[in-house]
């Protein structure tokens, strides 16, 4: 009975507690900016893809960074085929509870733009439509064929039952400041109709926040049938082009203000997806690379040149990277997501984090919610571009000021150095002087009523004059050490600047009122992060500057993994191996396959059996994207087939001639196992191409009678045969020692196999797939072991789907596999104060 | 085949500007969308004729770029705004009155093959 009314109790709490702050937001908006509550706001937004950070701590973590870092606003995808993967069976539990997840952000005070698709591309695979859909009778994806425009009652049926399963949620949410419909969708007739359902089918579950679009052709597309008119823009997106060269890429973002107002007149100029990093792909270039190309100058300039435009409302995209694990990913991207994203995969701050948070310090300090363009009067140099914007707010300008030359270049009498931007203020009034015009930009304002403290960039080249209170001019060089500092009054009003260097505010926090330096991150409950014995200096308005000194007490962990447990795996290559159970499938006549859905088979692997005779000496076939084939056991080919060329992956034709020593009788079996890397992402190519086995033809023209089955078995397998080493799992225990799970440490695990033998395996994490290592596809050899997988006892599984051609026999491989060294180990480890 | 909607590529048309000039058939194209690199000119077809990338080229900026030498080392850049015209070398009776189809095939480094089908109407008269 206690029990009982103890359980009541906890849901009425519960409902209570949501009740009490569901207060909702007045939200409206005018050209300028959005209004909420009355107060308008730069929302300065980032994405993460909780679908690919895993649970509450991950989460966390990941939004308190951003939090700490100065975005107000966090970005979420909801991903259809991440909770509905098989028809009419939904999971919203554990690391796929979005209420959880909505709970983090609104308890962090983070808004949300949520966008339920229901495609919603994000490199993931079919763009995040469930693969069960794609067999349903009269669906037609997005009411569109090769751009035609073609309307399914069917599909908006689905739909609407994924929307019914996520909106009543999302509206709970008083945090919710915009929903995003569609996603970057197109048809080639420009029709209307799907995205005007979509905002009828939101709007009647009393969701009251603007509703947006984002264009990804930045040509106005459903301005008029949403609320405020969206875009994406993605300067660099051809990690072969330098483009430190190619900076016509940012026509479009330099032009968007007249662009965008040409769209939508009266609603704010909104960049959903303002490029902050960029995807690697299988044979890609890998993100050391991409972050490296990209530096921190490529968001320094995307994010000022969109507030040189007028734009108030922005999301990086990414903002922290994240883990492709189980099937997600689309065929083009491999296991890590880092994104070269400001937080890396690893919940890492990246020295892109570090100029965004600038940025947005920046923006907290002055309100430029309401500015107009002004004429620049002053000479714009070849390879520069300059804006003048008015501030209505401060009553005064704001000059953007950007250099393309690869030398440095004076603009408006400011020494800007090669690929940098800066916002720098004119005639602005502070508490006790005026900036009347600068080469120094701000980095913080800490204020009270009658005193400010204004932290400024020094730089050698570069000063700032002022006139204060007695009308006097007073120019300063910003050649100046850390916390240089000086005072201006005026009457009981203070102003002091303060100056800091680039590495002094790359390890400075903003908490509340005050400023923290020295950290590598915070928390916004104030708790600090520290690598190494550190001085942290903090100051306020009130106490000045405080000193104190901490020292980690936690080290970085290697554990070492090597002698393994192998067996052999997959007995489904054995000849007589039963297959009776299995589905038929359908051998076309003109060699091709059935599709793997017809028979209801999702699997990334999937298993292909059947009879053949002992007359074929060549096989021809196309699979997607690896695969082997087998006859009575016997590997007959090992194949990577996996091409990419102009964003899409492109088939390989390949034959093989058969030894006739393979076959044993007239009863022969051929199997084939065939992994898919996932569907196409479905932006520009058809999301529906089908993945296995397409094609397979024999010399002498045979059908078989294939069976299929999907997913790769974990079984052991007779360890005495001698014919078929090739599928083979390495298990081991390990332990993570208690230390690194307390709720103070910081610290990611990876397992590293960069000095494997192996070109290709499949990581299980705790029973959890977590990683595919493809030696010669992906610059990745190292995997995440997300916390939310990881316990402090553990059992990793490799499975390794390949053998050395040097290796001849079986106990050969098997003690090869056995002393195998792999790397458990932390990247980082942080200690919380 | 890249899905880019048809509307919105035919707004880089210059309506009207198809014509018989020098021994040559040109049109004006105008880059009313972003920033756009083409790596590959493969073909333009007016009606029933194909021209081959031997005959092909574009005229921007007052450069002529041949067809030939577009590739991915040696793209075209069509900057936002930026105009140009596409000269078919190829003494041929092509034009008609009334409506005429445009095929242009291309390719881009991003988006793959693309192909584009405008109309323009003409008066010979």
């Amino acid at each position: 009975m206690f029990v009982k009314d103890f359980c009541i109790l906890n849901i009425l709490l519960h409902i209570f507690k949501i009740n009490a702050k569901m207060v909702p937001m007045d939200i409206k908006f005018d050209k300028y900016s959005l209004i909420i509550n009355g107060k308008r706001i730069v929302l300065k937004s980032g994405t993460i893809h909780y679908f690919r950070l895993f649970g509450r701590d991950e989460w966390y973590d990941r939004l308190a960074k951003m939090k700490s870092g100065g975005y107000n606003c966090v970005d979420l995808y909801l991903c259809w085929s991440y909770h509905n993967p098989k028809k009419d069976f939904w999971d919203f539990e554990a690391y796929k509870d979005i209420r959880t997840l909505f709970q983090v952000a609104q308890e962090l005070g983070l808004y949300m733009i949520v966008r339920p698709g229901p495609y919603i591309n994000g490199e993931i695979s079919a763009g995040g439509l469930p693969y069960w859909l794609m067999k349903e009778k009269d669906v037609v994806l997005r009411n569109r064929i090769d751009g035609d425009f073609i309307y399914s009652k069917p599909y908006m049926q689905h739909l609407r039952d994924w929307y019914g399963k996520v909106l009543p949620v999302v509206k709970d949410f008083d945090n919710l400041i915009l929903i995003q419909i569609e996603n970057e969708y197109s048809t080639n007739g420009g029709e209307n109709e799907y995205i005007k359902e979509l905002y009828e089918i939101v709007r009647s579950y009393d969701i009251k926040v603007p509703i947006f679009h984002n264009d990804a052709y930045i040509a106005g597309l459903y301005a008029d049938d949403v609320d405020i008119y969206a875009c994406d823009i993605y300067p660099y997106i051809n990690p072969k082009t330098n483009w430190r060269e190619e900076t016509f890429a940012f026509d479009t973002l330099d032009n968007l203000e007249d662009m965008a107002r040409s769209f939508k007149e009266n609603s704010p100029l909104f960049i959903m997806e303002l490029q902050s990093g960029w995807y690697d792909k299988w044979l890609g270039f890998g993100y050391e690379y991409i972050r490296e190309d990209m530096g921190r100058e490529h968001v320094n300039i995307m994010t000022k040149t969109a507030l040189s435009q007028g734009v108030t409302i922005f999301n990086h995209y990414m903002c922290a990277g994240g883990t492709n694990i189980l099937d997600m990913s689309s065929d083009e991207v491999y296991t890590s997501y880092d994104f070269a994203s400001p937080i890396s995969e690893l919940g890492i701050i990246k020295d892109n984090f570090k100029k965004v948070k600038e940025i947005n310090y920046f923006l907290d300090a002055f309100d430029l919610t309401m500015s107009e363009p002004k004429e620049a009067d002053f000479e714009i140099p070849q390879n520069c571009y300059a804006k003048v914007r008015h501030d209505i707010i401060n009553n005064c300008d704001w000059l953007f000021l950007r250099n393309f030359n690869s030398c440095e270049t004076m603009i408006a009498d400011v020494n800007i150095p090669s690929f940098d931007m800066k916002i720098l203020p004119r005639n602005l009034k502070l508490k006790a002087c005026e900036i009347l015009k600068s080469g120094v930009e701000i980095f913080a304002r800490l204020y009270g009523d009658e005193r400010e403290t204004i932290f400024l960039m020094s730089d050698e080249k570069n000063s700032i004059t002022l006139k204060d209170s007695n009308g006097e001019i007073i120019k300063i060089s910003a050649d100046r050490a850390d916390f240089d500092e000086f005072l201006f009054k005026d009457g009981s009003r203070e102003t002091k600047l303060v100056f800091i260097s680039q590495k002094c505010s790359d390890e400075c926090w903003k908490h509340n009122n005050t400023l923290i330096f020295g950290a590598k991150f915070i928390y916004p409950d104030g708790k600090i992060a520290l690598e190494d014995k550190t001085q942290i200096i903090t100051y306020s308005l009130e106490n000045g500057y405080a000193k104190e000194t901490h020292t980690p007490d936690v080290q970085s962990k290697r554990i070492k993994l090597t002698d393994f447990d192998v067996y052999f795996c997959a007995p489904e290559i054995e000849r007589g191996y039963d297959y009776s159970c299995w589905k038929k499938i359908k051998h076309n006549e003109d060699f091709t396959l059935q599709d793997t859905f017809s028979s209801d088979v999702y699997s990334e692997f999937v298993w292909y059996k059947g009879k053949i005779s002992n007359v074929p000496r060549e096989i021809s076939i196309t699979a997607r994207h690896i695969f082997a084939i087998y006859i009575n056991g016997y590997e007959i080919l090992n194949r990577n087939s996996y091409k990419h060329d102009n964003l899409a992956s492109v088939d390989e034709h390949i034959s093989v001639d058969i030894d006739p020593k393979v076959y044993d009788g007239c009863e022969n079996e051929i199997t084939v196992l065939v992994q898919n890397l996932g569907f196409d992402r479905g932006f520009t190519n058809n999301i529906g191409s089908p993945r296995g086995l397409i094609y397979f033809k024999t010399d002498n023209n045979e059908y078989i009678d294939w069976h299929i089955r999907g997913r790769i078995t974990l079984d052991e397998r007779e360890a005495s045969d001698n014919q078929a080493p090739y599928l083979a799992c390495l298990k081991k225990d390990f332990v993570i020692p208690k230390e690194y799970f307390d709720k103070n440490i910081f610290a990611p695990f990876v397992l590293d196999m960069e000095k494997t033998p192996f070109r290709r395996a499949t990581i299980f994490l705790n029973g959890v797939k977590i990683g595919r290592f493809i030696r010669h596809n992906a610059n990745q050899s190292k995997f995440y072991l997300p916390k939310e997988f990881l316990r402090e006892n553990n059992e990793i599984k490799i499975v390794i789907w390949e053998k050395s051609h040097r290796i001849k026999g079986v106990w050969d491989f098997k003690n090869y596999l056995k002393n195998v060294i792999i790397n458990v180990e932390t990247h980082k480890v942080y200690k919380l104060f | 085949m890249a899905v880019v909607p048809d509307f919105l590529i035919k707004r880089v048309y210059k309506k009207g500007s198809l014509r018989e000039q020098d021994g040559a058939v040109e049109f004006d194209l105008k880059n009313v969308l972003g920033p756009g690199v083409i790596c590959g000119l493969e073909y333009v077809q007016i009606n029933d004729y194909k021209f081959t990338k031997e005959v092909i080229s574009f005229i921007t900026q007052g450069v002529e770029l041949f067809a030939n030498s577009v590739s991915e080392i040696n793209p075209i850049r069509f900057r936002l705004g930026q105009e140009g015209t596409m000269r078919l070398l190829e003494e041929v009776k092509c034009l008609k009155n009334g409506v005429n189809k445009i095929i242009i095939e291309f390719l881009n480094p991003e988006a793959g093959r693309m192909k584009i089908t405008l109309e323009d109407n003409l008066n010979l008269a």
